[in-house]
């Protein structure tokens, strides 16, 4: 440390020692009031002027956490992702709206119709299934009694 | 800063479903790193970030979008403001989970005893450093940042930086200064 910081160093104590307020006595070091969070983030982004700054400086010069905050927003650092618990909890928090009920009916409704489709469909094919089985067992049945040639007899089989 | 794009408040302020994902999926790492910072900082359980990350979005969220209605894109971006709002909820949080008040009773009587107020005390006269310069100097010598990193932080030159050093200790070697001493 050059001579020169450690004057101003020295200097600087002093000025905060003696500039701290005591309890009860309004101004001074240290009791300027805390930014609206607008104001502040404004003044993050240097886009206020000097006047309107005025206050959010006095209260940064006395917040060290508010002007590490600061320090990291002016480094443009990326933020990490966030643990997936905390994204499917917050997105929780807004509920996705109700239906319709005209759309909870037509969804009902073609729930329905695709049971009968389904339905009628399986009964119809099984009902065909059972009209064909029903002719290929005549037919073969006819053949083992009569035998593929006929009445006659020369083809049975036994 | 960080950079982002707009954001639809008033489709959010609706209770649209997909716009309120998509804000969580966009800004929950920055809130989260907020709170995570503030806990770091103050000494806590970083566990507890999730928890606070999700009472922002409470917050923001509660009695109608109002904390939300408050972001003006005219003056931040959202991820700046978030920051800002992430921070002082974290904080809130931490305060109040400080060690119990003692009654006055049980406290000592050290404790509760009103300090004398040293003549000193009484002869800063208001405005003799400028709220930029008192920044300045805490950042210098109660931060050990340099005038690089303290330009970048405000928004300033360096040099702008040195130069409101140099003024503002000048005025203090000449409050200090013995009377009728050399400055």
């Amino acid at each position: 440390m050059t001579d020169i910081e450690r004057d101003g160093l020295d200097l600087w104590r002093r000025y905060r020692a003696a500039a701290r307020p005591a309890s009860g006595i309004p101004g001074g070091f240290g009791s300027a009031p805390e930014p609206a969070s607008a104001l502040l983030a404004a003044y993050l982004e240097h886009r206020l002027d000097e006047a309107e700054a005025a206050p959010v400086e006095a209260w940064l010069a006395h917040n060290p956490d508010a002007i590490i905050l600061l320090s990291e927003l002016s480094s443009n650092a990326s933020a990490p992702p966030a643990p997936l618990g905390l994204i499917r909890q917050a997105r929780g928090l807004v509920a996705a709206p109700p239906r319709p009920a005209w759309r909870q009916a037509m969804a009902w409704a073609s729930v329905a119709a695709s049971l009968l489709i389904v339905g009628t469909t399986g009964f119809l094919a099984g009902h065909d299934a059972v009209d064909r089985s029903e002719a290929i067992a005549t037919i073969v049945g006819g053949d083992l009694i009569d035998g593929p040639g006929g009445g006659d007899g020369d083809g049975a089989v036994f | 800063m960080v950079q982002d794009g707009p954001l639809d408040i008033a489709r959010l302020r609706r209770g649209d479903k997909p716009a309120w994902d998509a804000f969580v999926a966009r800004f929950a790492g920055i809130i989260h790193a907020a709170v995570a910072g503030v806990l770091q900082r103050t000494g806590r359980d970083l566990n507890e970030a999730s928890d606070l990350a999700q009472d922002v979005f409470v917050r923001l969220c509660k009695d109608d979008y109002r904390l939300l209605g408050q972001y003006d894109p005219a003056r931040a971006s959202p991820a700046t403001w978030l920051t800002v709002v992430a921070r002082s909820v974290a904080l809130d949080a931490v305060r109040r989970r400080r060690a119990p008040s003692v009654t006055l009773d049980d406290a000592p009587e050290a404790a509760i005893a009103v300090a004398a107020i040293e003549p000193t005390r009484l002869r800063i006269p208001a405005g003799l450093l400028s709220p930029r310069q008192e920044l300045i100097l805490t950042m210098l010598y109660d931060r050990d940042m340099d005038p690089t990193e303290i330009g970048a932080t405000l928004g300033i030159d360096p040099q702008t930086v040195r130069s409101m050093h140099h003024k503002a200790l000048t005025r203090l070697r000449g409050h200090f200064a013995p009377p009728g001493g050399d400055v």
